[in-house]
Parts: structure tokens; C-alpha cells; sequence
């Protein structure tokens, strides 16, 4: 008799389940299984999954071991021992996952994966041995590890051992994490219940594929407990990463490089002082007369100017490999910052910045470079991250102030700056500081507490926008320029008031009339600190920084400037 | 050194290409059409290594051997088979054609002319290459399930549950065949034969968390004959079986019916019936399986 899966094979045409047009069945093997026509992923078996992302040959089966267990001799319309017994022979595999060890682009790692065609990826106790004994592997070997999830959700049939596996597997890569090794989830279409509210979200990268179905409770019993109808697109990777939950949504194409280019960064990441770049950009200046005097209300002008280069065109010019992560895990993507690892040389580091933009729309998308809670909680995410892999940290600061919103207030504004001016002053890492723009107040603080801290020749620092001042303290707001200047908000009074370690100079006209050399005398002034920092001891680098902030203020250590003959004019 | 005769080396690329050694067979082939730049063997060989490999020059050996031997109906199909796999579907269908017209039982190739005949909105050509198909090999079974779509495609609802009786015969387990037979029975408003039908696929359907799938259709039919009472006692029963809440609102708008409305509002019929459809939908997508 001919089987179904005989007769699936003899298909030459499939039809697309998205956009129903029938697609010629090499064609869309080619396309690695993406409609050509409509871009919908197919859900991959699982060796076929492995034969895309990984180097051929590489995998090395370590699951052959792992057998089922039936611990409650369970039968619903047949016994579960039944159904596992059909499982492995529809699959020809002995359990719902694989895992062993391979390489991607010649960087080795352990890899577990799970088969939706075995009992519809639940995850009884055969699964959470996989996955754990993939993370044991991935700690003994240290290596990182790849997880590929694909579940409805635990396996009823094994009762409360297989909701057991939620803590036997996040147990599992929590001493990963304690262990400062990198874990990798990729989250498949469709990954639910227990398997997405246990190790398939707890990676330090949390990845997907466009169209993928994540969640915990299913779209149809939402609906029916809250009586409303989902929105479009509710629990695609999309609507995850549009909510600050996953890191990228990768389409299959560029998903082995992507992950290739996540391993290499990590893998090179102790790349030490001997990595830094050599650098053509001027040096930072260190004496504030040999800055030229400029009113500081021109200063704010230019600060501000819309065509002033922005986060992610610095990053574009200073770094390689920029592989930008979304993303507060909590509520949100907020694209008022932005953030990912890259390159410095050899060396991998992390990069936090707010973001503008030049145009009217880019600016409404960016929300003026004004973060929101979510915004901060991304970037102290990013932040741990750099901290947990001992990567360097440099932020770049250019924002008005944090969003002064309703939404922002009610979900922690403050906690969330809060939070990420003390934990920066904490990590062991070195971090470096640049405020490229405007440096508004406690808004900017937040990415603002570093080893070294800069500025920009023509940005400024201050704990409150020249317009707030003037309207609250000279109760007009037309004296923003006095405000300006009363302030002391601009580069040579910083620099005596030691707020700066140094100005990067730029070129004549402001950093928009040669952004390309702004962007080299930026980087020249990175690779400069980063020669410091490199190589000292975190108690050290720890040590130092609370020395730094500990000063401001203090009774004759903090520097005073001498007082300033403002005129109303 | 003795040389390699182009007959040794075309059976070493050969044996090369089906051992799946497609970069060894590519360069025998290579090899040997140094010396016979117009070996059509050879050539096909390298148009067909180099189509596994994915290298673009695939149809490009694949239409020298065609013009090398014009008469070859295999070498047409390869040309076709690259052409498709490039996306050039123009280009293909004159392949298959060729391909046909030298071997009319060629019923690989008919099956994609129809597809390609389909994709330019000849629905009607292409269903009559399908039959043309099953004429030449009865029981095909790539033929008959593309003779199902097709049908179903073009409206031809009686014809297309005709064509997936036929695939349920030839395959008792396919459960994409029972869901065709199970959907067109209940299209064509034959409530009984739907209802038994969701009925024996709930018994060849036997992935875990899918029998709900099964009783929704049930429910379908009893609901299209307004018999709420076997409505309700099958919406009880999913219940049973249904993890993921799918049916809660089913039994709300059957309990509704029968006993009339409570103090909370039952869904509308339209939502029940578009919660039904969504409910196929989803069962068919759940087996429209990729095997790569």
C-alpha cells in the first residue's frame, strides 16, 4: 500500500497554505522552503532544519540514548506507549527532540532541536532530557548552545512530569547564564505552553522566523476568556518583536548567517587591546582653551540641527558587523534606542544609543529620540548582556529627555532610568560615554554613567533643556539663550566641571557638514578609551567609575567655575 | 597513462549522481565533455549535478543536450524540471511539451504542464492534461491529488470529490484525501455522507490534539441540518478532546438553540460558522505537510 508520506513524496507541485497558489515542489526546496510567491515559511521537518542551518556534516547525534517514559501508564482513545511507539515510526526518531553537537560556519556549539511531527513537539520527559542534556553538554564543553524549539506545548500523556520539564530545562540553562555562556533560541513556528514559557525564552538571544506562531495560552481561548476578537497578526514573531520579545525575526534566508555572524562575534570576542583598529580621526581634546568659544545657544542650534548623523550612522561608520537586537522583553520595542553587538576591530563590543531621525516621519517613528520606559529597559538588557560576556560597552547620547507621557509614567519611567543609572555604574565591563547630540538630563543619564565620558564639540549636557530653565527660572521662555549659557551645558565648561574626560572635535560647520569625518574623530576617540580601559581589572574599572561620580559635588574636590556676567540681551 | 574512455567516465559521473556525490559527478561530466563537447549523456549529467549543486549553469548544459538530442523526451523533462526550479515557467512548459510530444505516457510531465497550464489561468487545460494523465496511469497518485485541487479550484465540486474518493482508495490513510472527502461532501450540502465522513476521519487522523478537528465538522453538519440536539451532544463531547478551547464558543451558540439564551450572549451564527471554516482551514494547513 502506498503510504501518505510516499504519496507527499511523489507531489510536484504544493500548494502554499498563505497564498494557496500551487508552487513547484523543487522550487520551493530551492527557496529552502519559503513560498516564492507569497513569502509564507513552511514548517520544516526537523533534519531538514538542521541541513539549512548547520555546516554539512557537522551533527553529531548524541540522542540515540533517549527513550520515552510512560511514568503514569496513560490511555485515552490508546495507550500513550501506542502513541509513542507510532511517533518514533512516523519520525524515525526515538524521541520529540535531537540534540548533539555541530558546527555553523566552523564555529562549534551544542545543538538541540525539537520535531512538531513527533506527538506535535509536546514536550514530555523524552524532550526535557534532550534539551537538558544539550545544556549540560553546552557547559561542560563550553560551548554555546542552539536550541530550536517547535511545540504545542507539554505532553499531557506524562501528567505533572512533563510540566516538571519546564524546571528541569530552565534550571538547566540558568547555569549557562550564571556560567557567562552564550545561549541561543530559535523559536519556530509553532512554539507554545510550556515549551515557550520555559527554556525556548530564556536564551540570551531569542530569535525567529517571519510568521512564526509564539505564545503561551492559544489565540482561541484569549478570546473566548476576554471576549474580544485579536488583533491581526496576534502572536506572530512580528507582533513579538513589535512587543520587545524577541531579539530579530530573521527571514530563513539569511538565518544561517545571521546566527554565523552571532557565534563569530561572540567567539572573538576577548580580542584584548591588540584588537583595537588603528584610527585616522583626530584626538579628542583634554584642555578646554583649546576649544574655540562659541555662544552655547548656537551650540544647542547645532546640536539639534535635523541633519546631524544619528546613532546608527555612527555606528554604520565606526563599527563592523553591527548586529542590531530588539527589544525590552517585557512590553515593547522602543525605537528611541537602538542597540546590538558589533565590531571594533577585533573586538566585540556592545553598542546603546538613542535614536533620531532626519525627516519629519523618522523623527514620529523614533519619538524625537525621546525614550520610553521600555526604551531604557532595552538598553539596560543590552547592557547586561555586554556585561555577562564581558563585552565593552559604548553608548551614544543624543536625546531631548525621556518622553514625558502618560504611558511612560504609568509604566516606570523613573524606575526604569533608575535602574539603569545604578546598574551602569556597576558592571564590569568598561564602558564609554558619548554624547553626540543633546544630552538631555536624567533621559540621557541613563546611558550616561561610564568609565569615560564625552562629547561631541557642538553637543550639549544638561540636567534640564534651556527652554525648561528659562520658563522656570527666568519665567520667560524667550530667554532660552541666556538659559543656555547660564547652564553651562556646552563642551569647555563640562570638560572644567570634569562632567567630560574629553571633546571629540568636529568638522568645520558642525559634524552634519562631514559626518564621515565626525564619525572618524568618534571612533579614533572610542578606540582611545577602549586602549585604557582594556585590560584593567573589573574590580578596578568598578572602583574607578564610582571614584568619577562620587567626586561631583563634593566639597573642595569638585571644580567651580567662575561666575558668568549674563546680560538680559 | 591510459585514457579514460567518455563511456567510463559518463558511468562514473552516473554512479557518482546517484550515490548523491553531485560535485564529483559534475566534474567527471566536465571531464568528459573536454574531449565530447556534444555528449548529450554528459551533458545532462553536468545540467543535472549542477542543479542539485545550485549552480546557475544548469539549464545551460540542460539546452545543449536537448540541441545535441532533440528527440530525447527525458533530456526535455530534465530542461523543464531546471527551468521550473529557476522559476522560469514559460520556459518550462515549452519543455514538458516538447517532453509529452515525444512520449505522450510521460505522466510526470503532464502533471506539471497542468500545474503550468493553471498558473496562466488555464484551469480548464490543466484539468483536462490531469485526466490525460490518469488515463495513461490510473491511480497516479500525484496526478489525482493535483485532479482534486484543480477540480476544486474551478468549482467542479462533484467531479473533485470524485477524484478524492479515488485518492482514498488508493490511500486509506492519506488524511489530507479524508479531509477533501469530508470538505466536498459537506460544499455539496450531502450532510449525511459529510457527517460519516468527519466521522471515519477522526479514526484515520490520529495526531494528538486533532480529533477536535474531526468532531467540528460533525458538529457542521448537524448545524447545517439544524439538529441541535446531535449538535449539542457532539460540541459536549469536543469539548472532551479540545485543549485549546477551540470549541467553547460552538457549544455556547448549540446550547443556545436548544435550551435558549442565557445571561450571556451566545456568539451569531456567522461567527460560529466562520470559527467552523477557520477550524478546516486550520486542520488542512496542519497537513499540507513540506517533505523536503
Amino acid at each position: 500500500m502506498t503510504t501518505p508520506k510516499a504519496a507527499a513524496e511523489q507531489a510536484q507541485w504544493t500548494r502554499c497554505p498563505s497564498c494557496e497558489a500551487f508552487v513547484y515542489h523543487k522550487r520551493l526546496k530551492r527557496n529552502l522552503g519559503v513560498c516564492p510567491e507569497c513569502n509564507h515559511h513552511f514548517r520544516l521537518p526537523i533534519r531538514e532544519r538542521l541541513a539549512q542551518l548547520l555546516d554539512e556534516g557537522s551533527f553529531d547525534d548524541l540522542s540515540q540514548q533517549i527513550q520515552p517514559v510512560d511514568p503514569l501508564g496513560f490511555a485515552d482513545s490508546k495507550p500513550y506507549a501506542q502513541r509513542l511507539e507510532e511517533a518514533q515510526r512516523k519520525t524515525g526518531n526515538s524521541e520529540g527532540a535531537l540534540y548533539g553537537t555541530a558546527t555553523i560556519g566552523g564555529n562549534p556549539l551544542v545543538i538541540a532541536a525539537m520535531d512538531f511531527a513527533f506527538i506535535g513537539g509536546s514536550m514530555g520527559s523524552g524532550v526535557g532530557e534532550a534539551i537538558t542534556r544539550a545544556a549540560e553538554l553546552a557547559l561542560e564543553r563550553r560551548e554555546p548552545l542552539l536550541v530550536i524549539s517547535a511545540s504545542g506545548g507539554a505532553r499531557m500523556q506524562e501528567g505533572c512530569v512533563s510540566l516538571m520539564q519546564l524546571a528541569k530545562t530552565s534550571q538547566a540553562v540558568a547555569r549557562l547564564h550564571e556560567e557567562g555562556l552564550l545561549y541561543i533560541s530559535l523559536l519556530t513556528d509553532p512554539t507554545y505552553g510550556g515549551v515557550s514559557a520555559s527554556f525556548a525564552m530564556l536564551g540570551d538571544l531569542l530569535v525567529s522566523e517571519p510568521g512564526s506562531y509564539i505564545g503561551f495560552a492559544g489565540p482561541k481561548v484569549i478570546e473566548q476568556t476576554i471576549r474580544q476578537k485579536l488583533p491581526e497578526g496576534f502572536q506572530t514573531a512580528g507582533f513579538l518583536l513589535d512587543h520587545g520579545q524577541l531579539d530579530l525575526v530573521e527571514p530563513r534566508e539569511t538565518l544561517r548567517v545571521s546566527l554565523r555572524k552571532i557565534l563569530e562575534l561572540h567567539a572573538t570576542s576577548g580580542g584584548g587591546v591588540d584588537g583595537l583598529p588603528k584610527t585616522e580621526g583626530a584626538a579628542p581634546i583634554t584642555d578646554p582653551e583649546q576649544l574655540p568659544t562659541r555662544d552655547p545657544w548656537e551650540i544647542v542650534q547645532l546640536a539639534r540641527h535635523t541633519d546631524r548623523p544619528n546613532a546608527l550612522e555612527y555606528i554604520s561608520h565606526v563599527f563592523d558587523d553591527f548586529q542590531q537586537l530588539y527589544g525590552d522583553r517585557l512590553f515593547d520595542e522602543d525605537a528611541a534606542i537602538v542597540g546590538g553587538l558589533a565590531k571594533l576591530g577585533d573586538l566585540t563590543v556592545m553598542v546603546v544609543g538613542h535614536q533620531k531621525g532626519h525627516t519629519t516621519q523618522e523623527m514620529m517613528e523614533r519619538n524625537f529620540g525621546m525614550p520610553n520606559p521600555e526604551g531604557y529597559r532595552k538598553g539596560l538588557r543590552l547592557m547586561r548582556y555586554a556585561a555577562k560576556f564581558g563585552l565593552p560597552i559604548v553608548t551614544l547620547v543624543d536625546t531631548p529627555g525621556a518622553y514625558p507621557g502618560l504611558g511612560a509614567e504609568e509604566r516606570g519611567q523613573s524606575i526604569a532610568i533608575a535602574e539603569s543609572i545604578m546598574e551602569m555604574s556597576r558592571f564590569r565591563v568598561p564602558i564609554v560615554v558619548i554624547v553626540t547630540g543633546e544630552g538631555g538630563s536624567g533621559g540621557a543619564l541613563a546611558l550616561a554613567v561610564g568609565d569615560r565620558v564625552l562629547m561631541m564639540e557642538n553637543s550639549y549636557y544638561s540636567v534640564i533643556s534651556p527652554e525648561g530653565c528659562s520658563t522656570i527660572l527666568f519665567k520667560d521662555a524667550a530667554q532660552a539663550p541666556r538659559a543656555a549659557a547660564a547652564l553651562r551645558m556646552v563642551a569647555p565648561d563640562l570638560l572644567r566641571l570634569k562632567i567630560m574626560d574629553a571633546i571629540i572635535p568636529e568638522p568645520e560647520g558642525g559634524a552634519h557638514e562631514n559626518p564621515l569625518v565626525a564619525a572618524q574623530n568618534l571612533k579614533a576617540a572610542i578606540v582611545s578609551c577602549l586602549r585604557e580601559l582594556v585590560g584593567v581589572t573589573p574590580e578596578e574599572l568598578v572602583a574607578r567609575r564610582y571614584d568619577r561620580f562620587r567626586m561631583f559635588g563634593t566639597p573642595d574636590v569638585q571644580p567651580v567655575l567662575p561666575r558668568l556676567e549674563i546680560t538680559n540681551d | 597513462m591510459a585514457k579514460t574512455s567518455t563511456s567510463d567516465l559518463f558511468e562514473r559521473a552516473l554512479a557518482l549522481y546517484n550515490g548523491g556525490d553531485f560535485e564529483g559527478c559534475r566534474e567527471a561530466a566536465l571531464q568528459g565533455l573536454r574531449e565530447h563537447p556534444k555528449d548529450s549523456n554528459l551533458l545532462r549529467l553536468a545540467g543535472k549535478a549542477s542543479l542539485e549543486l545550485d549552480l546557475g549553469d544548469a539549464t545551460e548544459y540542460l539546452e545543449q543536450a536537448v540541441n545535441v538530442e532533440p528527440d530525447n523526451a527525458d533530456a526535455w523533462r530534465e530542461l523543464g524540471d531546471a527551468l521550473l526550479y529557476e522559476g522560469r515557467l514559460e520556459d518550462g512548459e515549452r519543455a514538458f511539451q516538447q517532453a509529452v510530444e515525444l512520449r505522450p505516457d510521460d505522466v510526470v510531465s503532464l502533471v506539471d504542464l497542468a500545474h503550468l497550464a493553471h498558473a496562466s489561468g488555464r484551469t480548464d487545460a490543466a484539468i483536462s492534461t490531469l485526466e490525460q494523465a490518469l488515463e495513461r496511469e490510473p491511480g497516479n497518485l500525484a496526478a489525482l491529488r493535483s485532479l482534486v485541487d484543480m477540480y476544486r479550484v474551478a468549482g467542479s465540486l462533484e467531479q473533485a470529490l470524485a477524484a478524492a474518493r479515488q485518492l482514498v482508495a488508493l490511500t486509506p490513510d492519506d488524511v489530507l484525501a479524508a479531509v477533501d472527502v469530508a470538505e466536498l461532501n459537506l460544499a455539496l450540502d450531502r450532510l449525511e455522507e459529510a457527517a460519516d465522513a468527519f466521522h471515519w476521519l477522526r479514526d484515520v487522523d490520529d495526531e494528538p490534539d486533532h480529533e477536535v478537528f474531526a468532531y467540528h465538522g460533525m458538529i457542521e453538519a448537524e448545524l447545517r441540518r439544524e439538529r441541535w440536539r446531535s449538535a449539542l451532544d457532539l460540541a459536549v463531547d469536543a469539548t472532551r478532546v479540545d485543549r485549546y478551547g477551540r470549541t467553547t464558543d460552538i457549544l455556547a451558540f448549540v446550547v443556545a438553540q436548544v435550551f435558549g439564551a442565557g445571561d450571556r450572549p451566545a456568539p451569531a451564527r456567522s461567527e460560529v460558522d466562520d470559527a467552523l471554516a477557520a477550524s478546516r482551514a486550520e486542520h488542512r494547513q496542519l497537513h499540507t505537510a513540506l517533505v523536503l
